[in-house]
């Protein structure tokens, strides 16, 4: 028997997609938001929550990575923006490839900001670029606070934390600062938005940290 | 649900039929993998797919071993290098947290052990 030396990366087929991805949204000027969460954590209301606050002043478009239906595209297509649905048939989460599939689809070079929503889930999408610009996940109050300690990778690769509906604080035994004090803990560059969906609350400050860092207008 | 252990069982399969065939083997006996600490993949789980799909190649039957490799940092502050504790991006030694990954991410095959075929047969 022969030991044979490999050494290839296994993520090698999806990184070398996700550089080449990365490198035509930078060129066509688009900023891509990849946005991971749990299944209901309200990934589709903060996309239609920035598509509203943005919308007037920004084309924006969608790419939906949902194991099936068209749910989210119909809900987020009667805002009038081009939204393509990728149906991932099972697969847990979207990969360079999917991307790549779907901007055949979606007309790129009239965006001004892409927001890709991945498939609901804390472990998968984490170890898959997009090519994305920015990274960011999002939580909500009635999944607990102890998410970070059970789930570090997807909080390690990320550019920022939105913790939405704070609204229904009160009826959960949900402490944000210890929340917060975990996720900084695993990664201290991520900002944190606790937000509602809901009501508006915290949603400007986010805006606000996007327009400022990644040049929106 | 169809895990991603799914898909990156079938690049490692293919990825290791392909070095398998130039170096003229007829079976891969073991494949070893290096995967990083904070890298999301269940090695139980590839050795089911990788049971399944294998069937019918040179690599049926190949034992899929992983060696994990822990989190080391460095630290942009003191230069400390070493590991974390409990996921903590802090530096053990100065508290820092400029710190940046040296291992820990690398998700690869780095070896596999094959059969050759004898000549003439």
């Amino acid at each position: 028997m022969v030991r044979v030396p490999v050494l290839k990366n296994i993520m090698g087929a999806n990184d070398t997609i996700a550089k080449e991805l990365k490198e035509f949204f930078s060129n066509k000027g688009v900023k891509v938001i990849n946005v991971l969460g749990t299944p209901g954590a309200g990934k589709t209301s903060f996309i239609e929550w920035n598509i509203k606050q943005l919308g007037d002043k920004n084309r924006i478009g969608v790419v939906e990575g949902d194991v099936a239906s068209q749910v989210d595209a119909d809900r987020l297509g009667k805002l009038g923006i081009p939204v393509v649905q990728i149906n991932t048939g099972g697969s847990c989460h979207l990969n360079a490839l999917m991307v790549r599939e779907a901007l055949k689809l979606i007309d790129i070079t009239n965006l001004d900001i892409l927001f890709i929503e991945n498939v609901g889930n804390l472990i998968c999408p984490a170890n898959f670029s997009l090519g994305e610009t920015l990274r960011i996940v999002i939580l909500s109050v009635p999944e607990g606070d102890d998410k970070p300690k059970k789930y570090p990778v997807v909080f390690h690769t990320v550019d920022g934390v939105i913790l939405n509906k704070i609204d229904v604080l009160e009826a959960f035994d949900y402490s944000v600062s210890a929340f917060q004090k975990e996720v900084e803990k695993i990664n201290p560059n991520a900002v944190f938005f606790p937000v509602s969906c809901k009501s508006g609350e915290g949603l400007i400050d986010w805006i606000k940290w996007l327009k400022e860092n990644y040049f929106i207008s | 649900m169809e895990m991603h252990e799914l898909g990156l069982t079938e690049e490692l399969l293919n990825i290791a039929l392909s070095e398998a065939q130039k170096v003229g083997a007829e079976r891969i006996v073991e494949i070893k993998l290096k995967i990083g600490e904070f890298v999301n993949f269940d090695i139980e789980c590839c050795r089911f797919y990788y049971n399944e799909l294998s069937k019918g190649t040179i690599g049926e039957g190949a034992k899929i071993v992983g060696e994990y490799l822990p989190l080391v940092i460095i630290c942009n502050s003191c230069n400390y290098r070493g590991g974390i504790e409990d996921f903590g991006f802090v530096c053990k030694n100065c508290g820092g947290k400029d710190l940046k990954v040296l291992q820990g991410e690398e998700f690869f095959i780095d070896n596999i052990e094959v059969i050759k075929k004898q000549n003439g047969v």
